[in-house]
Order: C-alpha cells, then structure tokens, then sequence
C-alpha cells in the first residue's frame, strides 16, 4: 500500500472507522514508519486541543444557564404607582422605618458603594474618540459607542467582535466596562473572568471584578480582591482600595 | 443557547448518560437539566464549608465537565447515581480549591474525609487559556465552529442545520479542511503541543 495512503489515513484510523484489516496494516506501518508515528501524534494533540476548546464551551453554556436561572429568580418590583394607594402608604411607610434604621445604623449599601467608585475605564483604543472612517473597524465604533455612553450599542459592537476573534483581549476588557456601566455585574464578572491575568489591563481587571462583587452585594470576595491591592503598594489601584475597605468597615 | 431546555419533567440516569453520549444538542440539554437541578444542593455544601455561592458554581460546572469526559471515556459506568457521582468531584474539587486558598489552614480539621476520586481534573490559568485560544484564534469563524461543534460530538446533520450548510457532505469536507488548518496551527507550536498534552489525556 502506498505510503500517502496510510497519512490519508490517520484521521480513520483515530475515528475507529478502518475496518480490522486496515487498522491492522496501518498499526503495523505506524511501528515502522517514524513520520507517520509523528502524523498519528500531531493529529492526537490536534484533537486534545478541541476537546480543551470544547470544555471551554460546555463552561459558558453552563455560565449562561446560571445567568439565566437568575434572571428568572429575580423578582421584579413593579413601580409605585401601579399598586393601589393603601399599598402604596404601606410601602412609604415601611420604607420610612428601614431608612431611619440604616440612617441610624450608618454606612451606604455595597451597591451604593460600588457605584460611586465606579467610572468606566478610560479609552485607550481610539485617541480621537469619532467614529472610524473604516468601516471594518469595529473596534473604534465600538468604543465610539463607549465613550459617548450608548453602552447598549457598545455591547453590540463587542459582542460581533468578539463572535469572530474571541481572544480580543480589548473588546472584552470593555464589554465588561459596558455592562457594569449598565449596572450589570454578573455578566460584567463573567467576561472579566475571562480575561488574562497578566498584561497591561490585569490591575484594571481586578478593580473591576472586586466592583463588581460589591455590586452583587458579595462583600467576602469583594474584600479578599480589595484587600490584596491594598496589600501590593505598587498595585495601580492601591490607595483606592484602601479607601473603599475603609468605608466597608 | 437554546430557549426553552430545561424541563420540570424528571429525567432517569440512563436517559442522561444516553443523551450524553450522543452528544450534540442532547448533551447539551442533559447537562442543562443537571446542572439546574443539583446546582443548589452544591451551592449549600460549599456555603457550609467556608466557600461563596459564585465558587460553588464555578465548582459545579467543572463538575459537569468532567462527569462528561468520564461517560464519554468509560470512567463513569453507572457505578453510582449521577448526583452521587457529581456530589463527589464537586466535593474533591472544593477541597483542592480550598487547600490552595488561605482559609485552608483554619479549617482543614473540620472539612468532611473520605472523598470520592473523580476524574482527574486542573485548574488552567488564564495565560495558559490564551495561549490555546490565540491557536483557535488563527481559524475563519466557519471552521472554529464546524471543528468545536465536531468536537462536541454533534451529527453532521446538525452542523449543516445549525450553520446553515447545504448538506452533511459539505461540512465533512469542511471539517477535514478545517482539521488540516488546525494542524498546521498546532505542528508550529510545540508549547502548546505540550501543554495540551499535560492537560488532556
């Protein structure tokens, strides 16, 4: 059998679809032939690659399952004046009793906290901030969108960026900028989480998902984020994470 | 993802391992339906155990990952319930989680022993992600996802239908293509070559 037939047939053979006779001849050109050895092996570490990818999809899919289990748990308060007016009394009143106990207790909500400490990271993409002339740059419209605080069409933007070069470590630092603007921290940590944690933007991130924690009202990681560049005195994010620990107390 | 997977109506183990095996859109609603039934029953052990809700589920969802290697490679053979099963890597992983993090030291006595082995499992760092993504990143978008949806073990009939090819004929083809491009990706780099093969066995 001609050598180029037993390459053409490594993929087969990987599948289990060569019959026993075929498998058997190439099994035994595999122990003679280093080249084809080499082939088998490249193809193997090829295919180790997509299982790796693909474990990587089975975790956003289940990332955007949990996203959605919590959009459907969370429960919508419907406006004040949609509700007859002994409920609306009822609410004022209860109202005014929890905010004389947090007036008296002291101190803002991590919510609160979060979003005065929140400023959406500067551009450091387009220095003009107008819309690209090139239309293929998405990019720059995207950060367009950014900076003039259209968040919802930035997202946009990202997102078809993202769809065809998902290591776009820029479009997705500021994806997450854009939902935390939006005041979506839970899809705003799950995009920071995938970003590097080296790199020019790595400081950023931690400030970023240490907000976004508080936003979601998880003190306990919001802390340990905060305390640990508080403890780096050439962490770029230092003196304010010092200060929002402060008020934390 | 598709609207409307999860279900109230219980399924049995044999129809999720089935649907796991098959791959394709029925892995992805089996592993739908555990992940939304069992996910607070993890988020409760690992809140008792010094850990966050978001930890759990991260904790869970590799859980999952591997529940899904171990049918699809003969390691998980029924030898227990599936919720057995997951409990018990989701408590191991925990465990190695925990060990790594400064909490371990105040509260390794207390944490429950005896532990299941599931499959083996690794934490990636995010650099390392990178780099196998900057790999997959080479790829037109067609071929990344013909090759992800081939690895995910779906018909080639599904892939037509999900990506809008004429027939299962065309994306064969475009699959092989596609498979070569990846190998020439990989055959330049023999980092990642290694890497991949420390983490995949």
């Amino acid at each position: 059998m001609a050598q180029q037939q037993f390459f053409d047939q490594v993929e087969a053979y990987l599948d289990g679809e060569l019959d026993a006779e075929a498998r058997t001849r190439f099994e035994a050109a595999l122990q003679q032939d280093s080249e084809l050895a080499a082939e088998v092996a490249l193809a193997e570490d090829t295919r180790r690659l997509l299982v790796f990818a693909t474990q990587q999809e089975y975790k956003e899919k289940l990332r955007a399952i949990d996203a959605d289990m919590e959009a459907k748990t969370t429960p919508v308060v419907r406006p004040l004046w949609q509700r007859s007016w002994a409920q609306a009394a009822a609410a004022a009143v209860l109202l005014l009793i929890i905010s004389s106990v947090l007036l008296f207790r002291g101190g803002p909500s991590s919510q609160a906290l979060a979003q005065d400490s929140f400023t959406p990271y500067m551009d450091m993409i387009s220095y003009k901030g107008s819309p690209a002339i090139d239309e293929d740059s998405l990019l720059l419209q995207a950060m367009y969108a950014y900076n003039t605080q259209d968040y919802k069409t930035a997202l946009q933007g990202f997102e078809q960026i993202l769809q065809t070069n998902p290591t776009q470590v820029s479009a997705r630092f500021y994806q997450a900028q854009s939902y935390l603007a939006l005041n979506q921290p839970l899809p705003a940590l799950a995009v920071l989480q995938k970003l590097p944690q080296d790199g020019p933007l790595a400081e950023a991130t931690q400030w970023y998902m240490a907000l976004a924690y508080l936003m979601q009202d998880d003190q306990a990681n919001a802390k340990q984020l905060f305390a640990e560049m508080a403890q780096d005195p050439n962490h770029g994010f230092q003196l304010k994470a010092e200060a929002l620990l402060e008020k934390m107390k | 993802m598709q609207k409307g997977i999860y279900t109230a109506v219980k399924r049995t183990d044999t129809d999720l391992i089935e649907s796991i095996q098959r791959g394709g859109q029925a892995c992805d609603q089996a592993m739908a339906y555990l992940y939304r039934t069992y996910v607070d029953r993890i988020v409760q052990f690992v809140l008792s155990h010094q850990g966050s809700a978001e930890e759990a589920k991260d904790v869970f969802q590799d859980a999952i990952i591997s529940l899904l290697t171990g049918i699809r490679e003969g390691k998980f053979a029924g030898q227990s319930s599936l919720y057995t099963y997951l409990y018990a890597i989701s408590k191991n992983l925990w465990y190695k989680r925990f060990n790594r993090s400064v909490r371990a030291d105040a509260y390794r006595n207390s944490l429950e022993e005896g532990v299941e082995d599931g499959p083996d499992l690794y934490l990636v760092a995010d650099d390392q992600q990178h780099q196998i993504h900057q790999l997959l990143g080479h790829l037109k978008d067609k071929c990344r996802e013909v090759l992800l949806l081939w690895a995910q073990k779906y018909a080639m009939k599904e892939i037509a239908e999900q990506l809008g090819y004429r027939n299962e004929q065309v994306v064969r083809n475009k699959k092989n293509l596609c498979l070569k491009e990846l190998k020439a990706q990989v055959k330049q780099h023999p980092e990642v070559r290694s890497l991949i093969r420390e983490m995949v066995s």
